[in-house]
C-alpha cells in the first residue's frame, strides 16, 4: 500500500515539475521571440499561444501535487475550533469535495475534448495547432487529478478499517502553519547581514 | 437569489471546503436553481477558456519569478546596502527593512515570497543593535505587504483580467500608492521611536564612501525592474512576456551569482507549481462562476440590492471597506480576492468608481487581510523566520502598521489622485 501510495505521489511530483518545465520553456520561447522581433526585426509569434496551453497542461496536471500538499487553500477558521472527530468528518469532507469537483471538471472536459476530435478542430492561429492535443493533455491531468482524490479517499477508508484513526487523520489534515513556513524557509538560502 | 446565493456561498466555504471546489460547488447550484437553461454544459469550454487565458499565464510566471529570486542570492547585497542608506534615522534597521522591502517589492510580484526573503536577512540583528523586538518584527510583515502593491503585482493582474482593466494602468496606479505607503511605514517607525526611545536600538556606523560601495546591492534587483515593467512602457512587450523576460533573466542573475543548479531549479518549480495550482483551480472556478452569476442575472440582482439600501457611493464604498477588513482576518487575500471581486466591482462602479483606483484599493484591503489576526500569512512568515518567542510579538508589533494601512485607505479615498495622477499622466496603453 505504501509502496502503492510512494508510485502516486513521485508520478504527481514529477507530472508538476514537467508542467513548470512547460512554464518555464515558454518563457525562454517568448524571451527569442521578443529578441528576434527587436533585432533581427523577424517577427513570429507563437510562444503565446504555446504558453496558454503551458498554462492549462500545467495547472490541470499539478492539482494532484498540490493536493498532496494539502496546498487547496480552505477557510479553517471553524474547523480549527472543531473536536477532533468533527474536525476529521470535515477534512474528509474536503477530500471528498475535492474528488467531486475533480470528476464533474473531468467529464465536461472530455465533452470539448470528443468535440475538437470529432470536428478536427484546429486554432485559428498561425500554428494552426489541432486543438485536441493540449486539449487531451490537460484533460489527462483532470484525469489524473481525480484519481489522486479517490486514492486518498481510499486510504482514508482502509486505515479506518484497520481501525488506525491516527493514519486516517494523518492522510486528510491541513498542514501545521509551521511546517508550511519551514518550506517557505528552506528555500531561503542567505546568510545574516550584520552591517558593520 | 441574493441572499440563497450568499448563503450557500459562506456555508460552503465555513464547512473548510478548498476555495476553489467550493466556488465551482456554488456555480453548479446557483445554475440548476435559477437557470432556466442546462448551463452546466458550456463548463468545459469555459473552463478550457479560462485556463488559457494569456493575461493569467503571468500569473505562475510571477510566482516562478519569486521563487527564483528567493533563491538567487540577491536579497542580503540588497539589504546591507539599505541599511547603510536608512539605518541613520532613529529606528535604524527597521527603515532598511521597510527600505529593502519596497525594492525587492519592485521586482516580486508576491507578498510572502517579500517577508520571507526581507526577514531572513534582518531578524538576526535584533539583539545585535538592541531594537524593540515586537516593532521590528512588526516592520518586517508590514513591509513585505508591499509585494502586491508595488508592480509587479499577481493580485493586480488577476483584479485586471476579473473586471476587464488595463494591467499597465493598474500597475502605475499602483506605483505612488506603494513609494507613499512605505514612507507612511517609515514614519509609523520614527513616530513610535521618537516616543518610545529605547525601541530605537543603538547606532550603526556607517561612511559615504560604504554608502557608495553598496549601492551595487541595487543593480541586479534594478535591471530585473527595468526589464520586467521597462518593457511594457517602452512597448516592446506585453505584460505576460513582461513575466517571461523576467523569469529567464532571474534564472540568468542565478547563474551570475553560482546559485543555480538542478536542484535549485526542481525547488523553485515545485513551490511555484504548489501554489500556481492552487491558484489556477480557484481562478478556473471564479470563471465559470462569474459566467452563471451573469447568466442567472444575480449581479443585477445585487446591485439592486445594495442601491435598495441607499448608503449612497460614499456609504457603499466605506460599507465594503468593513466588510473587506472583517473578511481579511479570516480569508488569505488572494482566494479573497477572486471570491468576491466579481460580485462588488459592478456594485462598486455602478457607484461611481473608477474601476483603477479600486483595484488599488482591493490591494490595500488584501495587505492589511495579510497582517491582520488570526489568519495573517504574513505574520506567520515572520514568527517563522525568527524562530523562537511567541506570535503574540509580531501580532502587537504590527498593530502600528495596520493603522498606517487605514491612514493609506483613507488618504486614497480624500486625495484619489494619489492613484490616478500616474496612469493619467502616462495616458491609456
Amino acid at each position: 500500500m505504501q509502496r502503492f501510495h510512494a508510485i502516486v505521489a513521485s508520478i504527481s511530483l514529477w507530472m508538476a515539475r514537467i508542467g513548470g518545465l512547460m512554464l518555464v520553456g515558454s518563457a525562454v520561447v517568448i524571451t527569442m521571440e521578443i529578441l528576434a522581433r527587436k533585432v533581427i526585426l523577424i517577427p513570429f509569434s507563437v510562444g503565446t499561444e504555446l504558453s496558454s496551453y503551458a498554462l492549462a497542461i500545467s495547472a490541470s496536471w499539478s492539482f494532484s501535487y498540490a493536493l498532496l500538499n494539502r496546498a487547496h487553500v480552505r477557510i479553517d477558521v471553524i474547523r480549527n475550533w472543531t473536536p477532533p472527530t468533527i474536525r476529521f468528518c470535515l477534512d474528509v469532507l474536503a477530500l471528498g469535495s475535492l474528488g467531486g469537483v475533480a470528476m464533474i471538471l473531468a467529464w465536461f472536459a472530455w465533452d470539448t475534448v470528443d468535440t475538437s476530435w470529432t470536428l478536427g478542430a484546429r486554432e485559428n492561429t498561425s500554428l494552426g495547432t489541432l486543438l485536441v492535443i493540449p486539449q487531451g493533455l490537460w484533460f489527462a491531468g483532470l484525469v489524473w487529478f481525480a484519481f489522486v482524490c479517490v486514492e486518498q479517499l481510499a486510504l482514508v477508508m482502509f486505515a479506518l478499517v484497520r481501525r488506525d484513526r491516527t493514519a486516517a487523520a494523518a492522510i486528510v489534515t491541513t498542514p501545521d502553519v509551521s511546517d508550511e513556513i519551514d518550506e517557505a524557509l528552506e528555500a531561503v538560502d542567505v546568510q545574516p547581514v550584520i552591517p558593520r | 437569489m441574493v441572499p440563497t446565493s450568499l448563503g450557500l456561498l459562506v456555508l460552503l466555504l465555513g464547512l473548510s471546503i478548498p476555495v476553489g471546489a467550493a466556488l465551482l460547488l456554488l456555480a453548479l447550484s446557483l445554475g440548476v436553481t435559477f437557470s432556466p437553461m442546462p448551463i452546466y454544459l458550456a463548463m468545459g469550454e469555459v473552463i478550457w477558456s479560462a485556463s488559457t487565458n494569456a493575461i493569467l499565464v503571468s500569473v505562475p510566471l510571477f510566482v516562478l519569478l519569486g521563487e527564483i529570486l528567493l533563491r538567487s542570492g540577491m536579497a542580503d547585497r540588497l539589504y546591507r546596502s539599505m541599511s547603510h542608506w536608512l539605518a541613520w534615522l532613529p529606528g535604524g534597521l527597521m527603515h532598511a527593512n521597510i527600505g529593502a522591502s519596497m525594492v525587492f517589492a519592485a521586482t516580486s510580484g508576491s507578498s510572502v515570497a517579500t517577508a520571507a526573503t526581507i526577514g531572513t536577512v534582518a531578524t538576526p540583528v535584533i539583539k545585535t543593535y538592541g531594537y524593540g523586538e515586537r516593532l521590528f518584527l512588526g516592520s518586517v510583515a508590514a513591509g513585505g505587504t508591499l509585494g502586491i502593491l508595488i508592480p509587479p503585482s499577481i493580485n493586480l493582474i488577476i483584479y485586471g483580467w476579473l473586471t476587464q482593466t488595463s494591467v499597465p494602468q493598474l500597475y502605475l496606479a499602483g506605483f505612488v500608492p506603494g513609494i507613499v505607503l512605505g514612507l507612511i511605514f517609515m514614519g509609523t517607525v520614527l513616530i513610535c521611536c521618537l516616543l518610545r526611545p529605547q525601541w530605537r536600538g543603538r547606532a550603526i556606523e556607517t561612511s559615504w564612501k560604504q554608502r557608495i560601495e553598496s549601492l551595487g546591492g541595487l543593480v541586479p534587483p534594478g535591471i530585473i525592474f527595468v526589464i520586467v515593467i521597462g518593457s511594457i512602457y517602452a512597448g516592446f512587450a506585453t505584460p505576460t512576456e513582461s513575466a517571461a523576460l523576467g523569469v529567464v533573466v532571474a534564472i540568468g542573475l542565478a547563474a551570475f551569482n553560482r546559485k543555480l543548479s538542478v536542484r535549485m531549479i526542481l525547488e523553485a518549480l515545485d513551490g511555484t507549481m504548489r501554489t500556481s495550482a492552487m491558484i489556477m483551480l480557484i481562478v478556473a472556478s471564479a470563471f465559470f462562476l462569474n459566467f452563471v452569476l451573469s447568466a442567472i442575472g444575480l449581479v443585477g440582482a445585487l446591485n439592486n440590492f445594495i442601491t435598495g439600501l441607499g448608503l449612497g457611493p460614499m456609504g457603499t464604498l466605506v460599507a465594503i471597506i468593513v466588510f473587506y477588513l472583517i473578511l481579511g482576518c479570516f480569508m488569505e487575500p488572494l482566494p479573497m480576492m477572486i471570491v468576491t471581486i466579481p460580485i462588488i466591482v459592478p456594485v462598486v462602479v455602478q457607484a461611481g468608481f473608477d474601476p483603477v483606483w479600486f483595484g488599488i484599493m482591493v490591494v490595500l484591503l488584501c495587505e492589511t487581510a495579510m497582517i491582520t489576526p488570526p489568519v495573517g500569512v504574513n505574520l506567520y512568515v515572520v514568527q517563522g523566520v525568527r524562530g523562537r518567542g511567541v506570535i503574540g510579538d509580531v501580532i502587537l508589533g504590527v498593530l502600528p502598521f495596520i493603522v498606517s494601512l487605514l491612514v493609506m485607505i483613507a488618504l486614497i479615498i480624500a486625495a484619489p489622485d494619489i492613484v490616478m495622477w500616474l496612469p493619467r499622466l502616462i495616458g491609456a496603453q
